[in-house]
């Protein structure tokens, strides 16, 4: 059987990449596609350590994390389509009126 | 399961439904009669959780929904506060809607339902209801900040705190999955026997990572440094009522929360967090006050002003007492006191000065007596001066640091307090004795806001004045909780 590290390993580069993606794409659907590689990085280990730990609790947080994950893209396209409505654009560099 | 003991959150979720079907059947011109019924309705759940609480006679912690949901007294303190908040906070959005919003009431039932997921919150004793409640006020709150789509500085808010947001919930929920990896539990009671097995056998890198990440989920929420950025940005473009409810709900359900994390599941490891917090207690006292001094917008000021009093209670927490721990929830209660008076003088301008520009506030004095005494007492309080609640909040935090000899830590606070009576004081003298103003027509104030900024400014003095039953309140809970 493959060892837990591994899992582990593979899903901290997910999560690695979904924050750098985050950080440094100026798309918001892109940085929202990032955010939405984090929270499957979190199902990965979630699910890989509920195999190793012997009990279903974290396989029964994985579907929870994709309920809530699906409720949050619902509210986040919203925000987005009604950003482009306005402005004809999803770049976030060109939402930066509010700064120091 | 027993249902009777979440009667607070299933009769607030059931408010939120009533008045969202209430808005599609009843016809358009009833729209603010419906939101006003439901504030008092909302008002007297909260008067009645005063007088019953819930918990039953004689118990002092009681578990539910397989041990998910915990109903002990901080989570009673923590649903009255939660209520309050919102009761306050809805009933600007009256004032405030009547002028902006297009869909008032949709606007009040998600304020109901971030309200629901902050009671959740209180109430979590398990990583699962932790990050579900949490979601639950998180995902509220995006529609809340970016609610007028025609307004590109909302919209530009709505997307900052959606993007920072959801990055925050994701570093959270990564913790937690390590956590679980290393622990095999989700709930506080199992991780913190785990946790003390870990510490002891000294083998276990996996659970202060996770630890670490949830702390960073957890500072956003609360808006401490190095997580701050959103602040400023998102108070500025939010509707005013979503900015008061953003900086008194969110900060409030996120310090109970980390109360819990850090003393229910993560004790042992008390000294890998208490380095973490005293630093960032430090940082952000420093950075908000320093910040805020340059401020021409006072949504912005307000925005900056949370960061520094999320330092304050950090420090309270830091004491690891249950005189800090108390500290920090007397400090919330004045903090939200002062708050809403701000705020709820922000909403009466709001029509004058929609951007919250702070030389437009000059002769406010004269041109509204009423909004000008309620950003008076507000602003002083959170400044600490003497007989008001937060030069209380400020001493009993200020002596619960002392006692655990943080001497370096209160230096910076005192500094940053001395610093901070700059910035709200500037705003009360451009209020009362700045001449330069375009407009003298005088902004009404209706009654019944007058009644709610006269019993505020009460709360206030009375908080400062005669402290003792607000302060065995907060104890009582804290006691209780920590047994």
């Amino acid at each position: 059987m493959i060892p837990l590290e591994h899992w582990i390993i593979v899903s901290s580069c997910l999560f690695a990449i979904g924050v750098a993606g985050v950080i440094l794409r100026r798309n918001a659907l892109v940085v929202y596609m990032s955010l939405e590689m984090i929270l499957n990085a979190s199902n990965l280990a979630l699910v890989a350590a509920s195999r190793y730990n012997g009990n279903l609790d974290g396989q029964v947080f994985a579907f929870f994390t994709i309920a809530v994950a699906a409720a949050e893209v619902a509210v986040g396209l919203a925000i987005i389509v009604a950003l482009f409505r306005l402005k004809q654009t999803v770049q976030v560099s060109d939402v930066t009126t509010l700064k120091l | 399961m027993d249902f009777s003991l979440m009667r607070w959150e299933l009769m607030v979720a059931g408010l939120a439904l009533a008045l969202i079907i209430a808005d599609l059947i009843l016809p358009r011109t009833s729209r603010h009669a419906v939101g006003m019924a439901a504030t008092t309705i909302l008002g007297a759940f909260f008067l009645w959780s005063l007088v019953a609480s819930g918990l039953p006679e004689g118990a002092h912690r009681m578990l539910t929904a397989g041990g998910l949901y915990v109903l002990d007294p901080l989570a009673v303190w923590g649903k009255q506060f939660s209520m309050l908040a919102t009761v306050l906070t809805m009933f600007m959005s009256l004032r405030f809607m009547d002028r902006n919003e297009e869909h008032p009431c949709e606007y009040l039932a998600l304020q109901l339902i971030a309200c629901v997921g902050m009671m959740l919150v209180a109430s979590a004793a398990d990583f699962l209801s932790l990050f579900i409640a949490l979601e639950l006020m998180t995902v509220s709150f995006y529609i809340l900040v970016g609610f007028q789509s025609r307004n590109a500085l909302c919209l530009e808010a709505g997307l900052k705190y959606l993007i920072y947001g959801a990055l925050s919930s994701g570093v959270l929920l990564y913790g937690i999955a390590l956590i679980y990896a290393s622990s095999s539990h989700f709930d506080f009671a199992g991780i913190a026997q785990q946790s003390w097995e870990h510490v002891a056998s000294n083998n276990n890198w996996l659970m202060p990572v996770g630890l670490m990440l949830v702390l960073a989920g957890l500072a956003f929420k609360i808006s401490a440094v190095p997580f701050h950025w959103w602040t400023p940005d998102v108070y500025e473009g939010a509707p005013t009522p979503t900015a008061a409810l953003l900086s008194i709900g969110s900060k409030g359900a996120g310090f109970i929360l980390l109360v819990r994390v850090l003393f229910e599941a993560f004790f042992m490891y008390s000294s890998l967090w208490l380095p973490l917090l005293v630093v960032a207690s430090g940082a952000s006292i420093l950075f908000g006050n320093l910040a805020a001094l340059s401020q021409g917008n006072l949504k912005r000021l307000m925005g900056y002003s949370s960061i520094s009093h999320s330092g304050y209670m950090l420090l309270g927490v830091a004491a690891t007492s249950y005189m800090g721990l108390s500290a920090v929830l007397y400090y919330l209660v004045a903090y939200l006191l002062a708050n809403a008076l701000v705020f709820g003088a922000m909403c009466e301008t709001a029509a004058e000065n929609p951007r919250q520009d702070i030389r437009e506030y000059a002769g406010l004095g004269r041109r509204s007596p009423w909004a000008a005494a309620a950003l008076l007492v507000g602003l002083l309080s959170l400044s600490g001066i003497p007989p008001l609640a937060g030069f209380f909040g400020k001493l009993l935090i200020f002596s619960a640091a002392m006692q655990q000899h943080m001497f370096w830590l209160l230096g910076i606070a005192l500094a940053g307090a001395v610093c901070s009576l700059y910035y709200y004081l500037s705003v009360v003298r451009t209020m009362y004795f700045s001449e330069h103003t375009e407009s003298q027509s005088p902004i009404p104030v209706t009654t019944s806001t007058r009644w709610v900024f006269t019993l505020l400014i009460l709360g206030v003095i009375l908080a400062g004045f005669y402290q003792s039953p607000w302060w065995q309140a907060s104890e009582a809970a804290i006691r209780s909780f920590h047994r």
